[in-house]
């Protein structure tokens, strides 16, 4: 019934075959399975037409990823993916291509994103650094993968077989000229001998990156910070009085917590188990720790790591977890947990988060908020890697005057 | 010529000769892997220890080739299968370039999970490894167990290496139904999964008072809930609670009891625990 009706709408299988254009079928907000999903990306895939549903598809905060696991949102993401790079991937798909490379953690997810990334038209340096990231990351966690344009994993499927580590080379090769500054690294791998099947696809790449005659594309051929720096509104909501408890087991108010200076706020859980985002997120909460005391902002500046899954992560984990990762909380660097809903918050800051149906985080981005100081929402970081110096950048032009060093 | 040089020549000649050997011998064995290993005629624990032999010759800087073939192998014999994924596991903490196989292995062990004498070696590495694939296949064993690879209790602890694999929910369901209740081993398994859901407290205090349960499991709970609220040890070692229904009291007889006997000492223990070691956190 379902084929039928499909077949209807494009045209039959013998006529003139219109293209289907993404206003005859469901919105993304009717999208609600994993089956309703695949249904749309199978009809829209390669239609630039279908482009903003998938797009949409692929906020964490939709529907279709509450209540599913993490297995189950691979999928989605990787056939949603797929069908965005199906011909020409467009610029506004880089974000989300470039974060599954920056933080990898699934193989077939990391081979998807870079196998499409070959489909932008033309290379550029930004993408240097998220391949290079996915290829160091991805290599002790690779395996065979498939990909076939239907999103399917199952090791039985049909589709070109290869793996993550393998699509990851090829794109740093795609990028000719573009991938010079992955050269040494490239070389540095290949002097501690990877293997039999890694080296030469290294010295092929090294090869086709230093043959490439084109004159090199400029850093900034595709400028990643329009997407990945946005500037939030600040939240209609007024939660100066939402409570947390921190580190130490001492309770507090959102007001009491950010309100009187800019504070940086950036969101983890402990049981992530991936180690690019959150053990990187606490690694780099530490960092910023240092960085302000030697700009001697140490005070004048908050920060607060708050946790997506507070009623696991309690106050004496909190504080093993920052410390395990090197941060020092205080009393002016806090590791919050919301004491009570943590939905407020959830929505005070558009979280990029969704939960299983036992209440895990399944998925969620990398995200970094900077606040003035009536705790409104100045400055967001979000989906790419946030860097310490460009957040305290952020919070240091909202200081007054008078607190400046 | 004295003592001294004489002692020095001696030692010498067998340095060398010792080098000679370790070098013949490395060479013969690293000449011989695909006969003497895979040629079937000798006996299939001879031709193991043969594997075991040449994927130590091979070295760690090497892929071992023997070992990979011969899992891969579906005519070879399991127990020579066997020991190739017991050396492929010890290989992978020991190999400079096990990065470069670990893919070729997966699927290996993907391929052997239809085994069923390499069954239980394949699922728990993969399970170590987290592999997406073979989560779901014990998944899918636990909706279905006409269709499952391994008894419950087993698919459950496979699982639990990984909280983000759907199997605090399967463990929550088990909990409800009246079926597992009579497998002890399944109910234990899917008590430890829940200690590390916050929101499966109060099953956890019902499995805590609840004689109907067995030890193991109530031990367990007792733990879970001395890490999800320490405050409620407290009360159960004093009261015992009552068991609620929830489709959980099949078994007859089931009552609310104080914690007596080794439960009683494991209470005991816990809340000297807890209470030394969240002395200065205060909790909700």
């Amino acid at each position: 019934m379902t084929t039928m009706k499909t077949l209807a709408m494009t045209g039959g299988c013998c006529g003139p075959r219109a293209a289907p254009r993404a206003a005859d079928f469901p919105g993304p907000d009717q999208i609600r399975t994993e089956h309703d999903l695949v249904r749309v990306v199978e009809i829209g895939r390669g239609n630039s037409s279908f482009t903003k549903t998938f797009l949409e598809l692929l906020d964490e905060r939709h529907t279709v990823y509450r209540g599913v696991e993490t297995p189950a949102v691979i999928r989605m993401r990787g056939a949603l993916l797929l069908a965005l790079g199906h011909r020409a991937l467009p610029v506004t798909a880089l974000p989300f291509v470039l974060e599954e490379l920056e933080s990898p953690h699934d193989a077939w997810l990391t081979a998807v994103a870079a196998h499409v990334l070959r489909k932008f038209p033309e290379p550029s340096a930004t993408f240097a650094e998220p391949l290079l990231s996915a290829l160091f990351n991805i290599r002790h966690r690779d395996e065979i993968v498939r990909l076939p344009d239907d999103g399917q994993q199952t090791s039985g499927a049909v589709g070109d077989t290869t793996t993550a580590v393998g699509e990851v080379i090829r794109t740093i090769g795609w990028l000719g000229r573009a991938g010079v500054s992955c050269v040494s690294r490239l070389e540095q791998l290949l002097a501690e001998n990877p293997g039999p099947s890694t080296s030469p696809m290294l010295v092929k790449t090294i090869e086709a990156i230093g043959s490439d005659d084109r004159t090199a594309v400029p850093a900034d051929a595709w400028n990643g910070e329009d997407t990945a720096w946005a500037i939030a509104s600040s939240s209609a909501h007024d939660i100066s009085s939402v409570r947390f408890q921190d580190h130490s087991g001492t309770e507090l108010t959102f007001a009491d917590a950010f309100h009187g200076r800019p504070s940086i706020v950036v969101f983890f859980y402990t049981r992530c188990d991936n180690p690019t985002k959150c053990p990187l997120t606490m690694y780099r909460f530490g960092n910023l720790q240092r960085l302000l005391e030697q700009s001697g902002l140490g005070d004048a500046i908050g920060m607060a790591a708050i946790t997506y899954d507070p009623e696991y992560d309690r106050a004496d984990r909190l504080l093993q977890y920052a410390e395990s990762w090197g941060a020092k909380p205080s009393a002016v660097h806090r590791i919050l947990r919301t004491v009570g809903e943590f939905a407020i918050v959830n929505d005070y800051f558009a979280l990029g988060v969704n939960f299983s149906a036992s209440g895990v985080v399944n998925r969620h981005q990398l995200e970094a908020y900077v606040l003035d100081g009536h705790g409104r929402i100045a400055h967001a970081v979000t989906r790419r890697r946030w860097e310490e110096a460009q957040l305290l950048g952020l919070a240091a032009r909202l200081m007054t005057p008078s607190r400046l060093p | 010529m004295d003592t001294n040089d004489y002692r020095r020549k001696i030692e010498q000649s067998v340095a060398k000769a010792q080098a000679r050997h370790a070098r013949s011998s490395s060479r013969m064995l690293a000449a011989r892997p695909r006969s003497a290993v895979s040629g079937k005629k000798s006996p299939a624990k001879t031709r193991a220890e043969e594997l075991g032999r040449v994927t130590r010759a091979e070295g760690a800087d090497a892929v071992p080739q023997a070992a990979l073939e011969r899992l891969v192998d579906p005519k070879e014999s399991p127990i020579v299968r066997l020991a190739a994924i017991k050396l492929l596991q010890q290989q992978q903490i020991f190999s400079s370039v096990a990065a470069e196989w670990r893919p070729a292995f997966v699927e290996a062990l993907r391929t052997a999970v239809r085994v069923p004498a390499l069954r239980a070696a394949a699922l728990e590495v993969l399970s170590l490894f987290k592999d997406r694939p073979t989560q779901e296949l014990l998944l899918q064993g636990i909706r279905q167990p006409k269709r499952a690879l391994v008894p419950v209790h087993e698919a459950l602890r496979l699982l639990s290496t990984d909280i983000h694999a759907g199997v605090i929910d399967a463990a929550r369901r088990l909990m409800k139904t009246a079926q597992t209740r009579k497998n002890k081993a399944a109910v234990v398994q899917a008590t430890r999964i829940l200690s590390a859901d916050p929101s499966s407290l109060g099953t956890l205090e019902e499995v805590l008072a609840s004689d109907a349960y067995p030890m193991d499991a109530r031990r367990v709970a007792a733990t879970a809930i001395s890490h999800l609220s320490p405050e409620k040890v407290q009360a159960a070692a004093e009261s015992g609670g009552a068991p609620r229904a929830r489709g959980l009291r099949a078994k007859k007889g089931a009552s609310a009891a104080k914690p007596k006997g080794a439960l009683a000492k494991h209470l005991e223990t816990l809340r000297r625990v807890r209470g030394a070691a969240t002395t200065p956190i205060k909790s909700d």
